[in-house]
Parts: structure tokens; sequence; C-alpha cells
């Protein structure tokens, strides 16, 4: 337990945009480089900008197939949504490859936008 | 019945402690099981199922980390 | 689990507690707090709710057709009314409501609102409704609620930013269940005789772990229920009803319009208020919703809590006979799960389904919310500043250090400011609206809590906020008595029992406060006298 301890905050947070903000309000200075995730820049960008946008074309998205009653196929992906964000927040950051992180949220959206298309055009 | 759902609960806590740890006797954790099912029960007969099973949750959080604190302090003292 | 994604997750955990921390605090103390809000902290700003009122069901359907005749038939499609029995809010409210064709083909809401004394029913206000909602009054409890769902930042980005902060808490723990594994091996200990940043690390996880199952519940709920309105149901109209968000939640929605016949027929209100309290003596009934007011198809809904269903019941009347339908659940009457976890969203959320016992928990839970990511906070400036190669200037942790004591401790002080500052107003300033003055007081003292540490020594500036919040809640009482001639002593008589108690609760906390911080400074003197050594955070105060 101890050694999680020294774990805390060794990477700088300059790269988060969030954090810049912060850091300038407070003067936080960031001195070191971070160790700790390669393609810094890259997985903050997923996992506060596409993130936000794959769970949400997912809810439409996953009304289109999945196999339940009208309200549940409505209902519960707005129901999963935190949860989804959630998965894919943490995923972005815990991938080892920050492009395998961009093919998947792609893919994902492409896919629940097509379903999306086939959907409305079918009506 | 409400007071002794309570009673129930917090023995079940604390029979699931051994020095500050989960404990590891299966005997224990098997009681500390049993009488927190029955808060369980006593709780859901109180409130209706679906009540009664958070409000146990709730109140067993709430004492589990009751008992905790009460415990680190008492061992200061 | 690899190490590499144990220090991963655990950088995570610590950005995350770092950026929204503070937030975190103020949304979790402020939903803490909240909780109280519907009914007794309602019941305790405003005089005229402080005792029981007693449904007056023969008044109720006087008035309601007193005033039906005035607005005129085209506002009869529905009425909505608040009943003042369940001292929700300061007045009984009544909407009449009508939709109209707009020149492009869609439907308008139109309608008015009358505002009416609770206890005699004499008319206190009348608006449009747009305007009603538009021009909302403040007493400190609506404050407090509305303060907890949108930060007063407006719809949506407050909306947006709390339910963010519901899904960044999910992260949280997530992260923090990953790190802290092994917590079972310490699910009981808590060391307060060892070293502060040993107990403040026992007390995140012993919060942490004890409630994970309530803070996942608060989180995932908050998230939910902040995009609800702002993203989820867009997104959920887009495909399954062509974007018409307004026929999602007419799917939705618990209360159905009734194929007008066009004959007119009285709705009988009287007699199915009096036959749902006979019938149904657990529920308390808060609202009415009677749809086609005054023709032989009107359906009533007259929804209440407190019995064994989570979301409340509402029982559905045909309006002309009084005749009972059914008893419906708000979403649960919906095929499939959906509308039951629905149903199980709200009261879970504000801890409303069980009376005040579950109340206290869940704002004793709600407290251990707030507490975890201060916790947090401090433990990572205690380690920064006790640390041999910090990452970040002893200056930034002690900056941070003056923001976590104004800010958090400040939301306290505004908060127990309030209470003062409404009954202050309502004596000096009767018969007048509070809003502005309540923004006003509340955001006044914090930011004051807020700049205080970083003009004087932050050790004074933390003694002013928690002697200033003790001495404010032990004062409520006696203003209160002194304001309003209600008090113990005479509570009896003026059967204002939940206002009184909201008294005596916050005279309890006050002393409390100020009991535990009195002990605090002995033990800190006499440590300092021992020559032990002090927190990081007390050497740099």
């Amino acid at each position: 337990m101890a050694s999680d301890n020294d774990y805390c905050l060794q990477g700088s947070s300059k790269y988060c945009i969030f954090s810049v903000l912060i850091a300038k309000a407070l003067t936080f200075p960031m001195e070191r480089k971070n160790t700790t995730f390669n393609g810094f820049k890259n997985r903050t960008f997923l996992a506060i900008v596409l993130t936000l946008i794959t769970s949400v074309v997912m809810i439409p998205g996953m009304a289109t197939y999945l196999p339940f009653h009208k309200n549940d196929a409505i209902g519960l992906p707005t129901l999963f949504f935190p949860f989804i964000w959630t998965a894919l927040f943490i995923y972005s950051y815990m991938a080892k490859s920050v492009t395998k992180v961009w093919l998947v949220m792609a893919t994902l959206i492409l896919i629940h936008i097509a379903c999306i298309y086939f959907a409305l055009s079918a009506e | 019945m409400l007071f002794i759902a309570i009673i129930l609960t917090t023995i079940g806590i604390f029979s699931l402690n051994r020095d500050g740890a989960l404990t590891n006797k299966i005997s224990n954790q098997v009681f500390g099981t049993a009488i927190n099912f029955a808060a369980l029960i006593l709780f859901c007969n109180l409130y209706g199922l679906a009540r009664g099973f958070f409000i146990f949750l709730a109140m067993f959080a709430l004492l589990g980390m009751c008992v905790t604190f009460l415990r680190g302090y008492q061992k200061r003292a | 689990m690899k190490s590499i994604t144990i220090k991963k997750l655990y950088t995570l955990h610590s950005w995350v507690g770092l950026i929204t921390g503070i937030l975190l605090f103020v949304i979790a103390f402020s939903g803490a707090v909240a909780v109280f809000t519907r009914p007794e902290l309602k019941i305790w700003s405003n005089q005229e709710i402080r005792a029981e009122i007693p449904i007056q069901s023969h008044k109720i359907e006087n008035t309601i057709e007193q005033y039906a005749q005035k607005v005129g038939p085209d506002y009869l499609e529905e009425v909505h009314i608040r009943l003042p029995s369940a001292r929700l809010s300061e007045t009984a409210r009544v909407i009449y409501e009508g939709h109209f064709e707009t020149p492009e083909g869609g439907e308008e809401h139109k309608g008015t609102v009358f505002e009416f004394h609770p206890l005699n029913w004499s008319l206190v206000s009348k608006n449009d409704m747009d305007t009603f909602f538009e021009l909302e009054k403040y007493d400190m409890s609506t404050f407090l609620a509305h303060f907890h769902a949108d930060l007063h930042l407006g719809r949506p980005v407050g909306l947006i930013l709390t339910g963010l902060l519901g899904l960044t808490l999910m992260v949280s723990i997530v992260t923090g269940l990953f790190i802290h594994r092994k917590i079972l091996a310490q699910l009981f200990t808590f060391r307060v005789s060892k070293t502060f940043s040993l107990m403040l690390n026992d007390g995140h996880k012993v919060m942490s772990v004890w409630a994970v199952l309530f803070h996942s519940v608060i989180a995932f709920t908050g998230a939910f229920l902040g995009l609800a309105t702002v993203i989820l149901v867009p997104a959920a109209a887009y495909v399954g009803f062509n974007g018409d968000q307004e026929k999602l939640l007419e799917t939705f929605t618990a209360i159905k319009a009734p194929i007008v016949a066009n004959v007119a027929q009285p709705t009988k209100l009287a007699d199915i208020i009096d036959i749902s309290i006979q019938k149904r003596p657990d529920l308390t009934f808060d609202n009415v919703a009677i749809m086609g007011y005054g023709d032989q198809n009107a359906l009533v809904y007259i929804s209440g809590d407190g019995s064994e269903q989570l979301g409340g019941e509402t029982l559905v009347f045909h309006g002309a006979t009084a005749e009972y339908i059914r008893t419906q659940a708000n979403f649960g009457r919906l095929e499939g799960v959906t509308g039951k976890i629905l149903d199980a969203m709200f009261p879970l959320h504000f801890g409303n389904f069980g009376g005040l016992l579950v109340k206290c928990i869940w704002a004793i839970l709600g407290l251990s919310t707030a507490l975890v990511p201060i916790t947090g906070l401090m433990l990572w400036i205690e380690r920064g500043l006790n640390a041999q190669n910090p990452t970040h200037s002893k200056r930034t942790y002690q900056n941070f250090n003056k923001l976590l004591i104004g800010s958090c401790g400040g939301i306290v002080l505004a908060t127990v400011a309030l209470f003062i500052a409404q009954l202050i107003f309502d004596k000096t300033l009767p018969e007048q609206d509070h809003t502005s003055l309540i923004f006003k007081t509340f955001f006044g003292v914090w930011l004051g809590a807020i700049i205080l540490p970083f003009v004087i020594k932050q050790a004074l500036a933390l003694k002013i906020i928690i002697l200033g919040s003790g001495l404010l809640m032990v004062l409520i009482m006696p203003l209160d008595g002194l304001f309003t001639g209600s008090h113990v002593f005479n509570v009896f008589e003026t059967q204002h029992y939940v206002s009184v108690s909201v008294d005596l609760t916050m005279l309890f906390l006050g002393t409390l406060l100020l009991v535990s911080y009195n002990k605090m400074s002995q033990q800190r003197h006499e440590l300092s006298t021992t020559s032990v050594p002090q927190t990081a955070i007390e050497r740099e105060a």
C-alpha cells in the first residue's frame, strides 16, 4: 500500500486543458515532464472531447439495435451513458497505444452513426 | 423492529472485524454475513423489498464507518 | 496487476481529484444539506407553513372552479395543483394550462399561475406561466436546492457541470477501487495516534470504501439527472422519435391526457381528494393534475409519497364520477425495466423514500462523499510539503491549501449564514422578495471566506471560519425564537415541530463544532508544548 502512495502526481499536468486553466489561476507551476503516459496531449483530447462525442452518439445508435422492448431500447442507452463515458475515459489513459484508442473511438462513432443513418432512412 | 435491525447490522459489522482487517476466520465471516442478512430481511420487512434493500446498504455503510472511526479513537484513548 | 498500470491509475485518480476535488466538495456538501430542503427547510423558512396544514378538499374544489371560470375554457386542458398540506412550497399553487397551435403548425403551451395563501386560499399572486417560471423567487431552502442542482450557473451550463462532476466521481471511484484493491486488509483501520498524514490516508480510505456503493449511486444518479435534459433526452429522442423530445417525454410521462368529449360535467375534485386520503392513508399527497378539467372524460391524477414504492405513487380517477381507476408508479407503469430504474433514480439521489431516518443517513453519507475529495487533497498537500523533492513549489501547496480552506470552509459558513439571513430578512423586510438579498449574502460570505486565507494567516482564517460557522449555528435558535416567537418552550402550543427540530439540530451541530474545535485546539497546544512534530500543513500555516 505504501508504495502506491509514492506515485502521487509524479507527472506534470501541464498538457491537460483543465489543469492549465487551474494552474494559471493558482500559479500552479509544472516542473516535471510527464513520464507516466505517452502521447499525453492526444490522450487528454480523447478523454475529454472524443469520449463525450462517442458516448453521446452511442445513445441513439444503440437504440437501433438493442433487442429489447422499445421503451428499454431507448431508455437503457441513456442509463448506460455514465458507464460508457467512464469506461472510455479511463480507457483513453490506460490503453498502451494511443492509436488503438483513436481506432476504437472512431469505429464506435462510425458504426453508431451508420446505425442511426440506416434507422432514419428506413423510416 | 428498526432498532433490532440496526443492532443486528452493528453486531454483523463487529463480527467481521479482526484487528482492523476483515476477519480471515470462516466461522466469523459466515456469522457476520448471516447476522447482516437477518438485518436485511428485517429492513425489507419494514420498508418493502426495494426500499429495505437500499436502506440496509446505506445503514451498513454508515455503521461500518462509525465502527471504524470509533475503534480508531478508542485505541488512541 | 502490473505496477505501471497501478501507477497510471494512481496518477489519473490524483489528477481527477485535484481538478474536481474542491467543486466536488461544494456539490456534495450542498447536496447533503439539500436532502432536507423539501420540506424541512422549506417549512423552517416560511412561517405560514410551520404548523401542519389540513387538506380542505371543498375549499380547493371551490377555488379551482372559481378561477377556472376566470381563465376561460382554453386554459382548462391541464390544471396542476400543488397541495399546501405537503408543505413543499410557501403557497398553494394552481396552474391552468392550454395547448395552442403555432403559425408554424407546432404546439405551444400557455398558462396562468395563481398562488394562494396555504391556509385561507386567498389570492397571493397571478402570473403568466412563462413569467412565473422565469422569475422564480428564492428563499434559503429553494436557493440551496437549486445551488446543488446547477450552482446557480443557469441551465444548461450548470447542469452540464454538475453532470460532468458525477461522471468524474465515477472515474475516481473506479480508479480508486483498483489502486486500493487490497483495502479489505485494512477495512477497519483508522490510526489516529500516528501521523496526521496516516490519519488522513486512513480516513480517506475508510470513507471511500465503506460508502463506495453510496458514492457510486450518487455519482451515477447525479450524472444522469444533470445530463438528462441537456444531453441524454435529446440524444435518445433522435432516432426513436425523429428528434421530437416532447413526444418522447409524452411517451414516458405518467400523466396522459384523455380524449375530451366536449361535454361539460363538473370535476368532483373534493370527493376525489377525500377518497384518496381514505384509500391511502400511508401517502402524503402533494400534487394533483386534472386533464380536461370540467369535461365528461376528465382524468384526475393525485400523487403522493410515503408508500413502499420507491418513486411515489399516483392514484388515477375519473373526474366526473370520482371513480377510482388505478394506482400507477411514475415510470414503473411502462413495459420493460427502464421505467423501474427511472423511478428509483430520483429517490435514491434525494434520499426521500424512507422518512427522516433515511434523510439523515443520506445527509451523513453525503458529507462523507464531500470529505473524500477533501481528505485526498489534504493528503496531496501534506505529502507535497513533506516531500524531499516535491513536484511543485512550496508556495503552490500553500496557495492550494489556502484555496481549500477558503472555498470549502466558506461554503459551510455561507450555508449557515443563509439561516440567519433568512430570519433577519423575514423580520426586517416582510412581504418582500428576498431573492437578491439571499444571493448577495451567500456569495458575499463565500467570496469573503475564499479571500480571507490569502489576506490573513491561514490558521487564523480557518479559526474564524470554523468558529463563525459554529457561533452562527448556535445563534439560529435564539434568533428564531426572538423574531418569530416560535421556540422549544411553546412548541406544543404552536405545533411548529419541524422548524423547532431544525433549530435544535442546528444548535446541536453548532455546539458540536465549537466543542470539537476547542478540543482540537487543546490537543494541538499539548502537542506543541511536548514538542511532538506538527503536521506539515500546520507548520506552513
